[in-house]
């Protein structure tokens, strides 16, 4: 077993690597490498969440000696971390509307860190964030690096109906509707601008590794 | 094509899964009872990328054009100009044709695969409705009444047999799915006094998940892992110490602890149950589970080979 990582088997069809201690260079590094090798496991794919990576098959297993394959595929590439050389990422920038029509629960959440709104907003437009990962819905991308004094929970209970474009935190995250859907975040501003479309390639605009700045719309 | 007069419920358009776009957040989606739709998409000579329906509740179409079809499970309960029809065999229609389609005996959705398949385009690897994200299944959204569907001509014209489809036997109390221990379990474990081994199904179910309740309560809030990926079939445990099971609409991400993993090829039991039913897990290896897929995997080969073989 791997020093580094930790296995677990979490169905008959999904693989989980977890790597706790790896920095976030070298673990958006490792997970890039795992991605453009991922036609060396076919029909395996690789779906990276936060410090995680899951390898899903489309179908259920039905010898151990895959999982075997697949933990010397990762094994491998890891082991190789040091001499891969760094990747580039997009990097995001949007507007975002704040006041009452748009921001619900701003007022609630910049109380709940002792700050006044203004100065929520302006330590918040100050951050830049990076995208964790996508999941929840397809385009909601988990947006990282929210300071521990403009964080809120979630909702006791979740609104029916959240609007597509809006600006939401809940926890250390921070994160874009795109599309309306319900939703137990805070909304604290709302953005003019689809993150995912299926008619886009790829569809979804922000992706893992991709940093984020946030200014307010003038 | 086909015209829906009564939508009282839930209907949509499912497909195949949408497999490998997990990275974008969007879920696999597929049929509730994918053995089911599986079974007859086989027995009709097409693939899974066949687009039909799945249904809860009380439907009525009208065919605008000759057509056939088949449904399932075991116990849909379908008629055709008011009168029954047996499923798990090739329905032929004729224009002005009246459908009705009923709650079935076991479950709460019923599978109408179309020879040929529904006419509704490919988005992202499936013709289905992704239901979180309004996209695919030809409307993107729900069925409502006075949407049409063509249907596409079948590639290949042959024979079609009737085919055996899922159902539960009545001794099946509580059904019994063989599980994999999840990552949490222990934690779990160390967690409460005593885990629960029988979960009853509650009306607070959907496509995302069906719920399950015990008489577990929990004293003290769990540690949560952080987020991890999910496929249908995971079982997780919210801080009320109830279980969900995730079914075909789940998201691609979770946080709540991961009690257990029901193999893939027993999943279609979770869709036939009925709020108020139980479950017990029998927990199994690894290669335990790996040696019954592979039976799994025999027996449709089988099934498979008996179909070629009734249509030579």
């Amino acid at each position: 077993m791997n020093e580094h990582f930790q296995l677990h088997v979490v169905s008959d069809r999904l693989l989980e690597f977890n790597f706790p201690r790896l920095s976030d260079a070298l673990r958006f590094r490792l997970f890039k490498a795992l991605e453009r090798q991922q036609a060396d496991i076919a029909p395996w794919q690789v779906f990276w969440v936060g410090q995680k990576v899951a390898l899903i098959s489309p179908r259920s297993i039905t010898s151990d000696h895959e999982f075997d394959h697949l933990y010397q595929h990762v094994s491998g590439i890891f082991a190789q971390l040091n001499s891969f050389p760094n990747e580039k990422f997009d990097s995001h920038h949007f507007e975002v509307q704040f006041g009452s029509d748009y921001s619900p629960d701003l007022e609630r959440v910049a109380e709940l860190n002792r700050l006044s709104v203004r100065q929520w907003v302006e330590q918040f437009l100050q951050t830049e964030f990076t995208v964790g990962f996508n999941g929840f819905l397809p385009g909601f991308s988990y947006l990282s690096g929210l300071s521990s004094n403009l964080q809120a929970p979630r909702l006791q209970a979740p609104r029916k109906r959240v609007l597509a474009g809006s600006l939401a935190v809940a926890g250390q995250y921070c994160a874009l509707y795109p599309c309306d859907s319900p939703g137990g975040w805070n909304i604290v501003g709302w953005v003019n601008r689809q993150v995912f479309s299926v008619s886009h390639e790829p569809p979804c605009l922000m992706m893992p590794g991709d940093t984020v700045r946030f200014s307010e719309v003038k | 094509m086909i015209r829906v007069t009564k939508a009282s419920g839930m209907g949509l358009v499912v497909g195949q899964t949408r497999f490998g776009f997990q990275r974008y957040g969007v879920p696999e989606g597929g049929a509730m009872n994918f053995l089911s739709m599986a079974r007859m998409n086989a027995a009709l000579g097409q693939s899974m990328d066949a687009a039909g329906f799945e249904l809860t509740g009380h439907f009525k179409f009208e065919a605008l054009e000759p057509f056939s079809m088949m449904c399932g499970p075991a116990s849909a309960k379908v008629k055709i100009n008011e009168e029954s029809v047996h499923v798990g065999q090739l329905i032929s229609l004729n224009s002005q044709d009246l459908i009705e389609i009923m709650p079935p005996a076991q479950g709460l959705w019923t599978q109408v695969a179309f020879l040929g398949g529904l006419d509704v385009e490919s988005v992202l690897g499936s013709r289905g409705l992704c239901t979180a994200g309004g996209f695919g299944g030809g409307t993107q959204r729900l069925l409502k009444v006075d949407d049409e569907f063509g249907i596409d001509s079948p590639l290949t014209i042959g024979k079609v047999p009737s085919i055996a489809l899922p159902a539960l036997s009545q001794t099946d109390d509580p059904v019994r799915l063989r599980a994999l221990k999840g990552p949490e379990y222990d934690m779990l474990e160390h967690s409460v006094n005593l885990l629960p081994t029988k979960w009853e199904l509650s009306t607070n179910s959907s496509r995302m998940g069906y719920r399950f309740e015990s008489s577990l309560e929990l004293s003290h809030l769990l540690n949560l892992p952080s987020s991890y990926a999910c496929t249908a079939g995971l079982v997780q445990m919210p801080p009320d110490g109830q279980i969900v099971v995730l079914m075909a609409d789940a998201q691609v991400s979770g946080g709540y602890p991961r009690y257990a993993s029901i193999l893939q090829s027993e999943l279609w039991k979770v869709s036939l149950l009925l709020p108020g039913q139980s479950i017990e897990f029998d927990w199994v290896s690894f290669s335990d589970a790996c040696q019954y897929n592979k039976k799994s995997q025999d027996q449709w080969c089988r099934f498979e080979q008996a179909i070629a073989a009734f249509r030579g």
